[in-house]
């Protein structure tokens, strides 16, 4: 069920996040979500697509450093308490990064979490939906 | 005041004489005691009766430092082992030291040359001497502390690496006179000036060398600190600080040249070039024992101007260092040489081995910093592992190059590629 995420390594230096929006909008690859690490010197670009080896494939092919991680989507309603919910659920899970992905009119979270099949499994249990792949679209 | 002037001042024939007898003395004792010595001469067709007099010098070979890692440690010594009481190391080209050694006159000998740098700015046995250069390996320390107890004045052997309790000691001291580089020097007048300590020191002189500066810098020591700063050369592989240094007239440096011997050649041609013509700095020691060097190549750019100066030296005076023959830099003292960082990162196998080195001058310290791609292969989606990895880098390079080092991982295939030898330094330093 999982997600896969692609990572790009990102050096401190003007215009380098835009040349990853360049490459993926040349290839019509539209992007659902991101996040943003930041170090002292460089950054992790994390993106979420519909299409995630194309992505890759095109980073690559521009000599960037690209990983695809499993990552975890997770769609919760939207209003008071849903993420809390979604957290207590997987207060065993120890969660590396996550973030905030929109598909249509639902929030959904991105969660980056090692076991993954534990969490996922402990979040179905607590009857939040799991998103795949093909329900982020293109 | 000059500390010996027999020898600082004598005559053109006097000194014609001795460096005569001196020289042939010393490429009798290389061909026959270092085999490195005997086989270069002979490839030649050399041999030691060719040299008569000082003016056959340019007939030997010249010598490298790759001739002195090729024959690391001890290849080069010309007594046996058991002579030697004293071996000092600097960094060569691909990590590996060259190694120099000192019989007890040697170290004498030294300790004189420092004393007449010394004498020269005015320090006398009635000074009290902070010896702030790195002691170790590094030929800065006891150089300066063996030359400044010569002369009988009061060491006190205080190192690097601690301002603050340098400064408390030179209050607490009264110390009159330092011997450091001179960037570590403007740090110290910083911390001063922070601190307002000035007005309750009594720092008069300082001899700062290990690496090139410049008038300006002299000029913001000299009115900043309130005290004389004087220029002191020298590199271990000819005996280490003292070599030469300038006079009070600052007319270039004074080479001790009863027991150097310097020359100016073309880099590219090897021929001689005349005075005041920049070329390749290049010493004959006449006198040492342990490690004798023919024409030994410093890869420093400068000129030289004989005739007599202002102060009553008949020395050779060297003149601003222009740079070098060789890609070496030297940051807060120690030398650098770019193909060390190289041969690092290729052994640490986790990065690619592209590299940019960035130096500068913050705080009036040097700095450096080293621009690392990270490798497609080992690139991993977790801000930790990086962090990581660019911390392994620092401790690779600083083992490396035994100097802090700044580390920034840049992306693959964003540093300029090079066929053959590139440019991997961007120096930023004022320094000519």
């Amino acid at each position: 069920m999982a997600v896969k995420q692609v990572t790009v390594f990102i050096g401190n230096e003007e215009g380098r996040i835009e040349k990853v929006t360049e490459i993926l909008k040349n290839n019509n690859i539209n992007i659902n979500s991101l996040s943003l690490a930041e170090s002292v010197d460089f950054g992790l670009l994390r993106l979420i697509v519909g299409e995630p080896e194309k992505a890759k494939d095109a980073l690559l092919a521009q000599d960037l450093s690209v990983r695809l991680t499993d990552v975890i989507a997770v769609e919760i309603p939207n209003h008071t308490g849903s993420l809390h919910s979604l957290l207590t659920a997987l207060v065993d899970c120890n969660i590396e990064y996550m973030y905030v992905l929109s598909v249509g009119d639902t929030a959904s979270m991105i969660l980056r979490i090692k076991d993954l099949e534990r969490a996922e499994s402990v979040i179905e249990k607590a009857g939040f939906h799991l998103l795949g792949q093909t329900e982020i679209g293109a | 005041m000059i500390w010996n002037e027999t020898k600082e001042c004598m005559s053109a024939d006097e000194k014609h004489t001795l460096q005569s007898a001196r020289l042939v003395k010393t490429v009798d004792r290389v061909y026959h005691n270092v085999e490195f010595y005997r086989k270069r001469m002979q490839s030649v067709g050399l041999e030691p009766g060719d040299i008569t007099s000082i003016d056959d010098i340019s007939k030997l070979p010249y010598t490298t430092k790759d001739d002195l890692r090729d024959n690391y440690p001890f290849g080069l010594f010309a007594v046996p082992r058991d002579q030697i009481v004293r071996v000092h190391a600097s960094s060569g080209t691909t990590g590996k030291a060259t190694v120099v050694g000192y019989t007890r006159r040697d170290i004498d000998i030294w300790a004189e040359c420092v004393a007449r740098c010394f004498t020269g700015a005015g320090i006398t046995s009635a000074d009290i001497v902070q010896v702030a250069y790195g002691y170790g390996l590094f030929t800065g320390g006891l150089g300066a502390h063996y030359g400044a107890e010569y002369m009988g004045a009061t060491v006190v052997p205080q190192s690097t690496g601690n301002t603050k309790k340098l400064l408390t000691m030179m209050e607490d001291f009264g110390v009159t006179a330092i011997a450091c580089t001179p960037s570590y020097l403007l740090h110290i007048s910083e911390v001063i000036r922070e601190e307002g300590r000035l007005e309750r020191l009594k720092l008069r002189t300082a001899v700062c060398g290990a690496e090139p500066w410049t008038e300006e810098m002299r000029n913001v020591m000299e009115s900043e600190l309130n005290i004389k700063a004087f220029d002191i050369y020298g590199l271990s592989e000819i005996m280490g600080p003292g070599v030469g240094c300038d006079c009070e007239f600052h007319k270039g440096l004074h080479v001790h040249d009863d027991h150097f011997y310097p020359e100016i050649i073309d880099p590219k041609t090897l021929e001689k070039v005349g005075e005041n013509v920049t070329g390749e700095l290049v010493f004959t020691t006449l006198t040492k024992e342990g490690l004798p060097l023919i024409r030994y190549r410093t890869k420093d750019l400068t000129s030289i101007e004989y005739g007599k100066c202002e102060c009553g030296r008949t020395q050779p005076r060297i003149q601003k260092f222009k740079g070098r023959s060789d890609d070496m830099l030297i940051i807060r003292g120690v030398n650098v040489f770019p193909s060390q960082v190289e041969a690092a990162l290729l052994e640490m196998g986790e990065t690619t081995p592209n590299y940019m080195m960035i130096v500068d001058r913050v705080d009036r310290q040097d700095t450096l910093e080293v621009q690392v791609e990270v490798d497609e292969r080992y690139f991993v989606d977790d801000m930790r592992e990086l962090d990581n990895l660019s911390k392994k880098v620092v401790g690779v390079l600083k083992q490396a190059l035994g100097l802090a080092v700044k580390v920034k991982l840049v992306e693959p295939k964003t540093l300029p590629r090079y066929e053959g030898k590139g440019v991997h330094v961007i120096d930023n330093r004022k320094l000519v």
